[in-house]
């Protein structure tokens, strides 16, 4: 089977759409200079996408997942002075394989992924988030909110790896998800992987269950069982949300209210 | 007149009874004082009115007006305009103070509140309370101290104003400046809304702000009496020993009951812990 393959160019300032076809292999890239936003909003199977990006340049990808996602893997090249912020709302039934991995390549660089994940019904979320810090003075962000509801599955893990004389690199993990029933899972573990000494790295997971102390509170001020659940819900995936223009994110709320 | 009636109450926890017939009726427009021991079931008749699912009620009835509470959920319970205030508060990552209260506004009306009229009425709340407004962006009682956790808790009673409203150990954590505070919304509940209250306290400060009308007194799991607000002076000074004698009752000493050595409160904090490792 021979994979499409398609290149973008963007330059300037730009807010651009794409949906990737069956099978693509994409690459774009970003000239010195620019600041670009790009929403992704189809994605199909065996997606291998690659994003270089040029000197001093800002991208900010946005992916509000809907649709089941198979296979997609994200490699972005982040050099000098530039900056890559990644959005991703996961409200899809599944996600087999979402691979990410960002190489900081040059000082000055920066990147971050907002992760929130909604898994339910039994649906299975599997995510590597991976940072590779080449050269010092580079920061990364991992920041992750998920639910899992309905015996369902969230797996997030990836290598936030500082390498040797990075010096100044700045790596921060943070990943909290809250478990609904007994019989949901979550497996939460990125890992910091230092080869270099002089470096700044934050590191936070939490899983937690849902305590019935909690839901208690709420409904003792009359809020129904559902009600209280979509609003603990909200909590942890509706800041996503800002990232979005508002007709995304009412989507997101009106997808939140109605897995309840 | 609305009223809450409890006819003789039983109920366990985790297999072991700890109220054994209570009888109480509290009305609505009357203020009733609930002293007792530490540990003699105080909270846990809070509860059970409420309907946490961790205290079962084997016997007896609560009555509200001429329905059956026991029937209800939790938040039917709160909708027929029961309102607990709790001696610990949960804290609630997540969820916005605003989102909730909202959310707790709209469950006791048929047609949502509008948002102009939703933030004049929490301003106007906050004031009473005198919680900083911006409060309510924070998360539920997130990092809240713990006055200022007893004071989001009277804040919704505004909010929800409930026919009958349960206060257990309001008073404790607040300072001497937020004791006088909250006694003044509980009076102006009482008096401007008529709402009905069953107040728990150990101390007297609390109830010469307040004036109840009636106290009744909680040991072993039982009311063993009733009387006006002299009761509530004759324990300040006295304490309990003289119900052994008067009344003939043993009190069980903490140490002889269950869960003895810290409050409740504590225990069932550590309980959680526990249970989420
Ligand atoms: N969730 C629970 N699990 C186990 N035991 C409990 C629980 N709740 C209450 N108990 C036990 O029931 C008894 C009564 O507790 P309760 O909290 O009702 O007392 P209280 O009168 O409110 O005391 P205090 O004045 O200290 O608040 C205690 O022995 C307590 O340990
Ligand atoms: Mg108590």
């Amino acid at each position: 089977m021979k994979n499409k393959i398609t290149s973008y160019f963007y330059e300037g300032e730009n807010k651009n759409v794409v949906s990737l076809k069956h099978e693509e292999t994409a690459s774009f890239l970003i000239h010195d200079d620019s600041n670009i936003l790009l929403d992704i909003n189809e994605f199909n199977e065996n997606n291998n996408v690659s994003f270089i990006i040029g000197n001093n340049s800002k991208l900010t990808l946005r992916l509000l997942v809907v649709n089941n996602l198979d296979d997609l893997n994200i490699k972005v090249n982040v050099p000098r002075g530039s900056k890559f912020d990644m959005i991703v709302a996961d409200f899809s039934d599944k996600v087999e394989k979402f691979n990410t991995l960002v190489s900081l390549e040059g000082e000055d660089s920066e990147a971050s992924i907002h992760l929130a994940t909604l898994s339910k019904e039994g649906n299975k979320k599997k995510f590597n988030l991976s940072f590779d810090h080449k050269v010092g003075k580079t920061k990364s962000l991992i920041d992750c909110y998920g639910v899992s509801k309905d015996s369902s599955l969230i797996k997030i893990d990836g290598i936030s790896h500082i390498y040797e004389n990075a010096n100044k690199a700045d790596a921060t993990q943070k990943v909290r998800v809250i478990l609904f029933d007994k019989e949901s899972e979550a497996i939460a573990n990125p890992i910091l992987k230092i080869d270099c000494n002089d470096i700044k790295a934050q590191h936070a997971c939490a899983i937690g269950s849902l305590r019935e102390e909690h839901l208690y509170y709420l409904l003792s001020r009359g809020i129904e069982i559902n009600e209280a659940r979509s609003l603990i819900t909200l909590g942890y995936l509706l800041p996503i949300a800002q990232y979005f223009e508002e007709k995304d994110g009412e989507k997101i709320k009106e997808i939140i209210g109605g897995a309840f | 007149m609305k009223s809450l009636k409890i006819k003789n109450l039983h109920v366990e926890v985790e297999g072991k009874e700890i109220l054994k017939g209570v009888n109480l009726t509290i009305n609505e427009g009357e203020i009733l004082a609930l002293l007792g021991p530490n540990g003699h079931g105080k909270s846990t008749l809070l509860a059970a009115i409420m309907g946490n699912p961790r205290y079962k009620v084997t016997k007896g009835e609560i009555i509200l007006d001429d329905k059956d509470v026991l029937k209800m959920s939790v938040d039917e319970r709160s909708k027929a305009g029961l309102f607990l205030a709790f001696q610990n508060p949960s804290e609630i990552p997540g969820v916005v103070s605003a989102d909730f209260f909202k959310g707790a506004i709209n469950a006791h009306r048929d047609n949502k509140i509008k948002l102009f009229e939703f933030y004049r009425s929490l301003e106007t709340a906050c004031k009473e309370v005198n919680l900083p407004f911006d409060m309510v962006n924070r998360n539920l009682n997130d990092g809240f101290s713990g006055g200022e956790k007893k004071r989001n808790e009277i804040l919704q009673m505004i909010l929800l104003n409930p026919n009958i409203a349960m206060l257990d150990e309001i008073d404790s954590g607040l300072d001497v400046d937020a004791i006088n505070t909250v006694s003044e919304c509980i009076v102006k509940q009482n008096r401007e809304k008529n709402t009905g209250f069953l107040v728990i306290s150990h101390y007297a400060r609390l109830f010469d702000l307040i004036h109840p009308s009636k106290a009744a007194v909680m040991v072993n799991g039982r009311i063993v009496t009733e009387g006006d607000s002299s009761l509530i002076s004759k324990i300040d000074k006295e304490g309990y020993e003289w119900i052994e004698k008067e009344l003939g009752i043993s009190i069980k000493k903490e140490d002889q009951q269950s869960m003895n050595k810290v409050s409740i409160g504590v225990c069932a904090t550590k309980e959680v812990l526990k249970n989420e490792k």
